[in-house]
Parts: structure tokens; C-alpha cells; sequence
């Protein structure tokens, strides 16, 4: 026989139960805009039924709610993560490169382009054929000589300021990872604490995925949530990036910047960051499948489209007395070298302070040297900065035994990042300079003088300007030229000697000679080296007053000699000394047909170099932006999925609300009923 | 599915985004007026932006400087040499008084100075003619005129002349002269004429001759350039078409002057002889032979110092070096041929645009006025003689002088005869170098009138190309301006109803009606 006043407890127990109800939809309702809530609802039962031992069995006892869950599905999470991480990196990537190809892209002729300002240089030339005697148009053709070569500089001054904000992006990046991290591994301790009772603290658990989610627009990320084995104590939750752990449960590990004493490039700015586990332990920027903003900000910041130098080691020393007693390495390069490893426009390594890896062993280097010969190999002997240990060398001749002789200096990044496209400049300002100074360099100014170079380097502070030695492989005879003149190696100088040509020695310069056919004509001047080996060569540093190599020529610091800007008459037009020839313009004719010498490029004529360019980005930026908006789709259909998993819907939890309400009332009104029972039993029936 | 509110919100308000970002696109599009703002875009169009712009830049320089400025400059060239085509034609027809009539003196002296004013007007007003200040015959040397603008005593010239064989004439030239001489007699008036007794006589002697570019050169040299590399004296060679001497060498010069007794006369038939006062080469028999049959090219090597204005500037016809003596400085002037000034017309494509003085414009015409007033000189130098012994015989009383003074009228009635011929053939000469100046003229005319022609043609060339390029790049990068406008219509009104929709959406839900 149950308790008189049973029928009221249960009454109650529908009361607590609904009124549990309605307050899970107040607290949905409330938090309809919270970031990466979750829909929260309440598991009910009937409560255990009491056995009477009475006739009619079992009593019902009411209903109890025993649990509050959220719905949520752990698998959308994974997707809308995986793919955050995809989106992150795209969006990053086409930001910046959209800033990268307006540059070498303009809508019009007016508005600037390095295209626009070599047209225009072009069309000064032309201009100058037919008032070669006018000193004012000569000063306007060098000019939009010196404006081309200033928008060249802008352009790499631009790319080189997003390459220092791209590094500015990875500590900001970074610090934001960290913070999510701390953040992460706050709230699994606050949660392990509430649910060491046996809870599920559904709103925390809802703010930690939304951390992670965050944290995957950054970095792709590993999630593993391992529940207690037997349903008992605390849940385990790591998150790992890259190749490394992030949080493990209550415990974060945090990245570390550490600012690169070395460079990759050339051309890199100073103080790039690496990063580094505060464990200690070497985080690998490299790791193709970092992901998020992390992966797109490293690839732009250093992508190289794999081109990467390359060469193989040949030998070494410890202590070499060519080079005050220092340790070298020298390198060669062959059929597997690198391409910019054997072409000097491409040649993009550090002057100083880079690394060269061989067999997975580093060697710091303060300057080289290099060696080019007659069949086209170059030859670098590097010059160490740090005396090399005899554990070093053993490394060394290890890595000569069993074949690992492939060198490299900076890493093969499969992205056309910022190095890339300054290396693309580089190699068009080189090459041009030294194909425009080679003809300079053969004609006479208006002074009856022989013409002196038109683009230069400069130091770094841009005070000095440097003596260029033009050194040019010809694509389409297949001869090297030196300062203009022809090299030629013992074998081809034998050739040439069979077909009956003779040569004599040009005076005051050594290795030049005149070759002249079997008439006793002169056909042109040549080169003989001293030494097939070493048809030419040059070293990473420069000092004023030698002549340097083209190598010295990057897109930050070529320009027009200053002496040059200020007479117009140092432009070589004439093929004549005689500088009375006021009108001589037989040179300039040679500068012309640079605009369509398509032996300067592989790509062809300077303008299609240019266009290749823009094409490249043009087409990458293409790709990248439709990446970033299909990845972009598909987490919005992920999200569209899990939000209609877990989002809450106000007309949904409006039912409820009314449901709990209508429940609520029939609880009250069976607690009326059931009074109103008692009070006839107890206040009407008693006599 | 279950949907939820925010599911509505988000994807309405993703349609909203898009829709903004076609109306933006519509927008650039529309205000701009191009297909794409960045290669990304569309990397095809944009590179074909590229190389389209970079042509038709190139082809407006071309059509509307290069082409233009090289028309002006051969229009310029072009009247200069029409102009003293028609002064060659007026001094034919003056020439031509001087050769045939029978002329006194003051008539003689009026064709002369209108000969003179003819040459004065070839050379000082046309052959130094300019086009925007650059003188336009004057080869790559634009900023110095043909010819010498003042009195030049400071430069000095070691020139070269080359000479066809064509131009060794063979010329006549009337030496020693009949004179009043009160001790002489009838008999020595009559030897002065016939050279009999002790005087030369009055010869004509037929001489083969060069007129070299200048008069008054220098008797000897070399002066210009202390280390020359010429032989102390001047030389002379003649060379076939292979270049090998038909002389046997290089020939020394004899020098002589004018004046001298016998600078016309006893030449050897192998020497060569410089008159440097009226800068004439003169050459023995033999030497002309070998010349003529061997159709030979002759070079001589002289120096010049002392230019009057409006001399030839040598190095403007010839190889030469020449020696400032106030800045001490030596100029080696190379052989001016070929001075062609280029411009470039087309891609890739140079035109010449300029005609070089020495090949349109002969120095014989100028070096021709020497010669007829040096003629015409001597006839009236003859004829004033004859007036003077006319008047003394008119006043003579004694029949031994009158006798002699008839005698000496024959004989210089004599000498004039003979001066009269060298005279008239002197004319006859100039008419035919006349004519062989017009041919040089008209080669050189023809020459340029082809230049233009083909000018002409590049012109409309370029102007169809650029018609074609500017179309080319206006389809690939321009927007159809109706196109876009409608573009831009539809995105705007696909914006308007992505707002009304998730205005409507967004309106209600059930708790509003609770």
C-alpha cells in the first residue's frame, strides 16, 4: 500500500522533471548566437516503480530527468576541422599572393607594371634612333631606364616587406596558437573536474570544441579524446600539430620563435623566425601536412618552387691554405645539380651565413667562390665559418662512401612564394642588365668614349655602385661571352684554327685576342682562358673598384649608374670613336633588338619573361582562390550539417516551451486533484 | 533534415555575400570597362593584355614619331635638292650665253657673277639646310654645318680625294702671254706670240687634269698630325677594280705653282704634278693611259690649312685628318661613306632617312667657278692689253711704232683667240659637269624618293596594325559597356532579392507568437 501522499510525489517528480525541461530551453533559447554552442536537451525516465505487493503489481513512482546532453556529433567536428585547416591555408595563401600579382600586372598603360615601364623604356630607344645627337632625349631615354629599374625595386622592396610580414603573421600566428593551446588545456582540467562527479559539463565541452575549431583555421590539428576505460574518472584529450603534441589533457606544450641567424635566399630578409617546441624539441616547418594559416604563411614566406640549390660534393678541407687556413667544402654540379646552381642570373644563394646539408649534417658557410668552366660546370668552394671539427669530417667522408654527395643550401618548397618570384626578378634584371651592358659596353658615347655599364649593382647602403663584368651564355650559338667577346676553350679554338682562322694577341689585354680569317681580316675579338677550367670566376663579396659578377645583381639593388642620370651623352649610340659622328646611332640599332631577342631568355624576349610571370601568378592565384572557395564550401556545408545537428532552432525550443508549460500546468493540476482528494478524506469524511 | 534557424540566417547570409561579390565584380567591370582587374581573374586575357599593349605602344611610336619625323626629314632633304636641281637647270642656261655668244666684257663679268650666285645659293642656302636644327646633308655630323661658317686659319686637313677615271679631263690651257714692251720691235712682238728667239711664245698645250676639291692647298706636308703615318710627300696612286695599283706603286707628286713659267708645260709622260695654288693635279701620258684602260680609281693624298667661309668642310666629303692648332688636338676623320642615319620605322625594321652631302651635291661645281673666272680673267686680262695698244697706237705718230703696235695688236688679237677658245671651252666643260652633277643629283633623288615611297607604305601598315591591335586589345579586355551595364542590373537586382528574402525569413518565429 503506498504512501497516502504518493499521487503528490509524483506529481512533484513530474514538476522537477519539466520544470528541468523548460529551463534547458531557456538556456538554449539564451545562447541561440553563442559561438559553438551546442543544442542542449534532457533525459527522462520513469522513475524505478515500487512493488506494493499489492494486487494491481508494480506502482509507477513519476518521472525523473537523469541527464543533460548536447548534440553533437564528434564526426562533423573532425570534417569542419579537417577542412578549416584546408580553408585556412588557402584563404592565407590567395590574401597575400593577390597583393604579389598586381604588381607585375597593370590594367592600363598608366598605371605603372614592370611590363608598362620596360615598354616604355623600349619605346624611348626607338624614340632615340631618330635624335641620336639630342642630348635631352638621351637623358629621357635613361630616365625610363632608371624608372624601370625603380619599379623593379619597388616591386622586390615590396615583396621583401610581405616577406617580413609574412614573418610578423607566423609569431602573431604562433601566439595565437599558443594562447588556444593554454586555453584547451584550461578548460579539459575544468572539465575533468566537474565530471570527475559524474556530469557532463556540456557547456565547456562546447567552448573547448570551439577552441579547437579555432585552432584548426591555423594549424590542422589531430583530435583524441579517450573516455575512461570503465566509465569512471577522468577523460584523457590531446591535441597534436604538425608532428608534435599540443595539449595532452591538462598539459600544454607551447612553439617557440627562434630568429634565424642564416638565410635560405639571397635575397631573404633579415631575422626570419624558425620554430622550436619549448620542450626544446625541433618543430619542422616543413612538414607538408602542417596546415591551416601556419603551412600557407611558411610556403609564401620561403616557397621556391622547389628550386631549391643543388650540387654535389667533390671535396673538402680542413684547413685550406687558398683561403687563409679555413675549412672549404667544394661543391660541383652535374646532370642532377639544380638549374639555378649552374646558371649565374639564376644563382641565388646567401652571399654569407648560409647552410649547406649534406647528408642530413649542416655546414655554415661565410663566403664562396666559384669557378665556372668551358663545358659549363661551376665549381663553389665554400668557405666555412666555423673550423671543421674532426667529427664533421668524418661525416663527410662518410657521406662520400656511400654515395650521399648531394648538397643542398635552403629547402625544395613545392609553393611559388615570395623567393620565388624575387629569384624570377633577379634573373630578369640580371639577365637584361648584362645583355644591355654588353652592348653599351661595345659602343662610344657622345664623348668618343667607350660606353660604360647602364645598370649597376650597389652596396647595400646603395652608396657604392659596382664595376659589372658581363659574363653571358648565349642560348643560340652555345658560346659564353665575356665582356662581349666570344670564349673560346682550347677545342674550340683548335676548331677554329682548322678552318683557317689565326688569332693575335690585343694589346694591354691579357687573354684577349683578335681573330682574324684567312684573308688577315679581323672577324671579332675573343677570349682564350688561361685555364679551361676557369673560364671565369668570382666570389659572394665585392669591394669597390673590382669588377664583380651579375651575381651581385638582385632586384633590391640593381639601378641605373648615377653618372649616367646625370649626362646623356654616356649613352653608347655610336659604333664610331669618332665623336664628332654626332648622329652615329649603329649601337643604338644593337639596343633595339633587344626587345625581340628571344636568345635572352629560355622563355624567349624580355617582354615574354615578363608575361610568363604574370601568367604563373595569374594562373596560381586562380587556383589558390578556387581552392579557398571550394574548401570554402564544402565548411560551409559541414557547418551546415553540424549546425543542424547542434544548432538550436527557436521555433524548436518555442514547442518545447510551450510543451514543458502545458506539462507543468497537467503536474499542478494533479497536485490540485490529488489535494483536493486528501482534503475530502481527511477534512470531509472525518466525523 | 532538421533545420534550424541558424542554419537559415547562415546561409542566407552567405547568398547575401555572394551576391555582393557579383555586384562588385559587375561594378569593376562596369566602371572600369575591362573584363578582369588582375591576371587571376583570367590569366589568358590578362597576358594577352600584355603583349597587345606592349605592340600597340611600339606601333604609336612608329606611326606617330619615328614615321613621321623620318617623312619630315626626307621632305626636308627632298625640296633642298629640288631646289638646286632647278638652280643646275637656270646655270645650264647661263652657261650656255657664256659658252656660245660672243660677249663683251661687262656681259662676260654679269654671267659670271650670275654663275657665282647660283653656286653661292647651292651651297650656302641649300646644301647647308636643316631640319630642326641638324643640318640634313651633313651625314652623322648633324650638328655641324657642310660647310665652314667663317675664316679658318686654325685647323689644318691632310685629306684624301678619290677620283674615277672618268673625271681626268683633258683640258687646254693657253700659256705666256704677248706684252708692251717700248724697246721691242715688230719682229720680237710677232716671237712673243710664236715663241721664236728668245721669248717662250704663246703655246696652248693640251694637259690631262684633275681638279682637286680646294684651291690654295698646302706646297708641302703632311701638316695635320704630327705622327702621321703618311710618307713626307704627297702621293698619288691609281688602282684597278681589284685594288691593285696599275702604277706599279705609289707615285711622288712634283709640286709647283701656278705662277711658275712652266707649271703647264714639259711634262713627262709618266709624272705626276701638283699646282697647289689652284689645287690641280696634271699627269703625264702614260699615266693617263694606264688610267683609261684600266678604268682605274685614282687617290691622292694632299694637305689643305686655311679654309675661307663657306669652304667644304673635308670631312664631310672625304677621309681625312685634320690638326687644331689652338687646342693642339688631332682629329682622324674616317671615310665619310656610308653615314646612314637609321630610324626605326617598323619592329626590327631601320630606315635610312637621310641623303649624305658628297653623294648628292659634286664639289665640281663649286671648284668650276675657279676655273671659268680664272679663264674669263685671262681673256679679259688679254682684251684690256689690246685696248691699251689700240689707244697707244691711235696716239702714235711714228710709222715704226705704229708698225710695231699693229704687230703687237696681231699677236695679241692672236693670243686672244687662243684664250677666247680655252674660254668658250672652259663653258663647254662646265655644261657637261653640270650635267653630270644633275645625274648624281637624280641617282640620289631616286634614291630617296624609293626610301619614301616605302615609308609611305609602313606608314599604312602601321596604321591598319594599329587599328587591328587596338581592336584586339579591345576584345580581349574591354567590356561590352551594354553587357555590363545589364551585368551589373542582374547582380544588383540578385542583391536587392537576396535582402528581401532574408528579410522575410528572418522575420518570425514561433516564440513571437508565445
Amino acid at each position: 500500500m503506498p504512501s497516502t501522499f504518493f499521487g503528490m510525489n509524483i506529481a512533484a517528480s513530474g514538476m522537477f522533471a519539466y520544470k528541468a525541461g523548460l529551463n534547458v530551453t531557456a538556456h538554449n533559447i539564451a545562447n541561440v548566437k553563442t559561438a559553438g554552442y551546442s543544442r542542449q536537451y534532457i533525459q527522462q525516465k520513469a522513475k524505478e516503480a515500487i512493488s506494493l505487493r499489492t494486487t494491481y503489481g508494480m506502482m509507477g513512482a513519476g518521472v525523473e530527468a537523469y541527464d543533460i546532453l548536447s548534440s553533437r556529433d564528434a564526426y562533423y567536428d573532425y570534417k569542419y576541422r579537417k577542412t578549416n585547416a584546408v580553408f585556412g591555408k588557402y584563404l592565407t595563401q590567395s590574401h597575400y599572393m593577390n597583393e604579389v600579382q598586381e604588381h607585375f600586372y597593370a590594367i592600363d598603360e598608366k598605371s605603372g607594371g614592370v611590363s608598362n615601364s620596360m615598354d616604355l623604356f623600349f619605346q624611348k630607344i626607338s624614340s632615340l634612333t631618330k635624335d641620336v645627337s639630342e642630348s635631352t632625349i638621351r637623358k629621357e631615354l635613361i630616365e625610363h631606364a632608371d624608372g624601370m629599374m625603380s619599379t623593379i625595386q619597388e616591386v622586390a622592396n615590396s615583396l621583401l616587406q610581405s616577406q617580413e610580414e609574412l614573418n610578423g603573421e607566423i609569431q602573431s600566428t604562433v601566439d595565437q596558437i599558443n594562447a588556444l593551446a593554454r586555453q584547451i588545456a584550461s578548460l579539459t582540467k575544468q572539465i575533468n573536474t566537474l565530471e570527475v562527479y559524474g556530469a557532463r559539463a556540456n557547456d565547456l565541452r562546447d567552448q573547448r570544441a570551439n577552441a579547437v575549431d579555432e585552432l584548426s583555421h591555423l594549424v590542422d590539428v589531430e583530435v583524441i579524446e579517450k573516455e575512461p576505460a570503465d566509465g569512471q574518472g577522468l577523460h584523457q584529450f590531446l591535441v597534436f600539430i604538425g608532428d608534435g603534441t599540443l595539449v595532452d589533457s591538462t598539459v600544454y606544450n607551447q612553439l617557440q620563435i627562434v630568429t634565424r641567424t642564416t638565410k635560405d635566399n639571397q635575397t631573404d630578409a633579415e631575422g626570419l623566425y624558425d620554430l622550436r617546441w619549448s620542450t626544446g624539441q625541433d618543430f619542422n616547418i616543413r612538414n607538408a601536412n602542417l596546415g591551416g594559416q601556419l603551412q600557407a604563411l611558411f610556403e609564401l614566406r620561403d616557397g621556391n618552387n622547389e628550386e631549391n640549390f643543388h650540387a654535389t660534393l667533390d671535396s673538402w678541407s680542413q684547413s685550406n691554405d687558398d683561403y687563409n687556413g679555413k675549412a672549404t667544402i667544394t661543391l660541383k654540379t652535374d646532370g642532377s645539380s639544380s638549374v639555378n646552381a649552374s646558371m649565374l642570373s639564376r644563382l641565388n644563394i646567401p652571399e654569407s651565413d648560409g647552410l649547406i646539408t649534406i647528408a642530413n649534417f649542416d655546414y655554415r658557410y661565410e663566403s664562396f667562390e666559384v669557378s665556372i668552366a668551358a663545358d659549363g660546370t661551376y665549381t663553389y668552394t665554400f668557405v666555412l665559418a666555423e673550423p671543421m671539427e674532426d667529427g664533421k669530417e668524418k661525416h663527410l667522408q662518410a657521406a662520400m662512401k656511400s654515395g650521399k654527395t648531394n648538397s643542398e643550401i635552403g629547402d625544395a618548397i613545392a609553393f611559388r612564394g615570395i623567393p620565388y618570384y624575387m629569384s624570377q626578378l633577379s634573373e630578369f634584371v640580371r639577365t637584361f642588365s648584362a645583355n644591355f651592358n654588353q652592348i653599351q659596353n661595345g659602343g662610344y658615347d657622345l664623348y668618343g668614349n667607350k660606353g660604360i655599364d647602364m645598370f649597376v649593382a650597389t652596396s647595400r647602403t646603395g652608396t657604392e655602385e659596382f664595376d659589372m663584368t658581363e659574363f653571358l651564355y648565349n642560348n643560340k650559338d652555345g658560346f659564353y661571352y665575356l665582356n662581349g667577346c666570344k670564349v673560346l676553350d682550347s677545342q674550340k679554338l683548335a676548331d677554329f684554327t682548322q678552318q683557317g682562322y689565326t688569332f693575335t694577341p690585343v694589346n694591354g689585354e691579357a687573354g684577349y685576342f683578335m681573330m682574324l680569317d684567312s684573308d688577315g681580316n679581323e672577324v671579332e675579338k675573343v677570349y682564350q682562358p688561361a685555364d679551361d677550367q676557369s673560364i671565369f670566376t668570382f666570389t659572394s663579396y665585392t669591394t669597390k673598384g673590382n669588377p664583380t659578377s651579375y651575381y651581385t645583381m638582385t632586384a633590391l639593388n640593381a639601378t641605373v649608374a648615377k653618372a649616367m642620370i646625370g649626362d646623356g651623352k654616356l649613352l653608347a649610340c655610336s659604333t664610331s670613336p669618332d665623336a664628332s659622328l654626332v648622329e652615329q646611332g649603329l649601337n643604338l640599332e644593337r639596343m633595339t633588338t633587344l626587345r625581340e631577342d628571344t636568345s635572352m631568355f629560355k622563355q624567349g624576349a624580355p617582354g615574354s619573361f615578363l608575361a610568363v610571370i604574370t601568367a604563373t601568378i595569374g594562373v596560381d592565384q586562380e587556383k589558390l582562390l578556387n581552392s579557398a572557395k571550394n574548401s570554402e564550401n564544402i565548411l560551409n556545408g559541414v557547418d551546415y550539417r553540424r549546425l543542424s545537428q547542434s544548432g538550436v532552432d527557436e521555433d524548436e525550443e518555442g514547442q518545447h516551451m510551450i510543451e514543458y508549460q502545458s506539462l507543468l500546468n497537467y503536474q499542478y493540476r494533479v497536485l490540485s486533484v490529488m489535494n483536493e482528494v486528501l482534503d475530502k478524506l481527511i477534512n470531509g469524511t472525518a466525523v | 533534415m532538421r533545420v534550424t534557424n541558424s542554419m537559415i540566417s547562415n546561409s542566407a547570409r552567405s547568398h547575401i555575400s555572394s551576391a555582393k561579390n557579383k555586384l562588385l565584380t559587375a561594378e569593376e567591370q562596369y566602371t572600369s570597362e575591362k573584363k578582369i582587374q588582375r591576371p587571376s581573374d583570367d590569366p589568358t586575357i590578362a597576358v594577352r593584355s600584355l603583349r597587345y599593349r606592349s605592340t600597340l605602344s611600339q606601333i604609336k611610336q612608329y606611326l606617330e614619331k619615328n614615321v613621321q619625323d623620318a617623312m619630315s626629314w626626307m621632305e626636308a632633304t627632298e625640296t633642298a635638292m629640288k631646289n638646286i636641281n632647278s638652280i643646275l637647270e637656270n646655270m645650264k642656261g647661263t652657261m650656255n650665253q657664256g659658252a656660245n655668244d660672243y660677249l663683251a666684257l661687262d656681259e662676260r663679268n654679269d654671267v659670271l657673277s650670275k654663275l657665282q650666285q647660283y653656286v653661292n645659293a647651292i651651297f650656302q642656302d641649300e646644301a647647308n639646310s636643316d631640319f630642326s636644327g641638324r643640318y640634313i646633308f651633313a651625314g652623322y655630323r648633324t650638328d655641324t654645318s657642310l660647310l665652314f661658317d667663317k675664316r679658318t686659319t686654325n685647323l689644318s686637313y691632310d685629306i684624301t680625294e678619290n677620283f674615277d677615271y672618268s673625271q681626268v679631263s683633258s683640258v687646254n690651257v693657253v700659256t705666256g702671254k704677248v706684252a708692251y714692251d717700248p724697246n721691242a720691235d715688230a719682229q720680237e712682238y710677232a716671237d712673243m706670240l710664236s715663241g721664236e728667239g728668245t721669248y717662250p711664245g704663246v703655246r696652248k698645250s693640251s694637259v690631262y687634269r684633275i681638279q682637286l676639291a680646294y684651291k690654295n692647298c698646302a706646297a708641302a706636308g703632311p701638316l695635320a698630325d704630327p705622327n702621321s703615318t703618311w710618307p713626307a710627300g704627297y702621293t698619288f696612286d691609281a688602282k684597278d677594280a681589284n685594288g691593285q695599283s696599275v702604277l706599279g706603286g705609289t707615285q711622288t707628286l712634283t709640286t709647283k705653282a701656278s705662277t711658275e713659267e712652266d707649271a703647264y708645260d714639259d711634262l713627262d709622260p709618266d709624272e705626276v704634278r701638283y699646282i697647289y695654288d689652284t689645287g690641280e693635279i696634271l699627269m703625264g701620258e702614260n699615266i693617263y693611259q694606264k688610267i683609261q684602260e684600266n678604268r682605274a680609281s685614282v687617290s691622292i693624298q694632299y694637305s689643305k690649312t686655311e679654309f675661307d667661309k663657306y669652304d667644304i668642310r673635308p670631312e664631310m666629303y672625304f677621309q681625312c685628318n685634320a690638326y687644331d692648332s689652338i687646342s693642339q688636338r688631332t682629329f682622324n676623320y674616317a671615310d665619310p661613306s656610308g653615314q646612314d642615319i637609321n630610324y626605326e620605322i617598323n619592329f626590327s625594321q631601320m630606315m635610312t632617312v637621310n641623303t649624305q652631302g658628297k653623294d648628292a651635291i659634286s664639289t665640281e661645281i663649286y671648284r668650276l667657278m675657279d676655273y671659268l673666272t680664272q679663264t674669263v680673267r685671262e681673256v679679259d686680262d688679254v682684251e684690256n692689253r689690246i685696248a691699251e695698244a689700240k689707244k697707244m697706237l691711235s696716239n702714235a705718230t711714228d710709222d715704226t711704232d705704229k708698225k710695231n703696235l699693229s704687230q703687237l695688236i696681231e699677236s695679241l688679237e692672236s693670243e686672244r683667240s687662243l684664250r677666247v677658245t680655252v674660254m668658250t671651252e672652259a663653258f663647254g666643260m662646265g655644261l657637261s659637269m653640270i650635267d653630270r652633277a644633275q645625274e648624281t643629283l637624280n641617282v640620289a633623288t631616286a634614291s630617296l624618293g624609293t626610301r619614301y615611297n616605302r615609308l609611305q607604305l609602313t606608314y599604312d601598315k602601321l596604321s591598319d596594325q594599329q587599328i587591328d591591335t587596338e581592336a584586339q586589345l579591345s576584345n580581349n579586355e574591354d567590356i561590352d559597356i551594354a553587357d555590363a551595364f545589364i551585368n551589373m542590373t542582374q547582380a544588383d537586382n540578385l542583391y536587392m532579392y537576396a535582402l528581401s528574402a532574408t528579410s522575410k525569413i528572418l522575420g518570425n518565429t514561433l516564440l513571437d507568437y508565445i
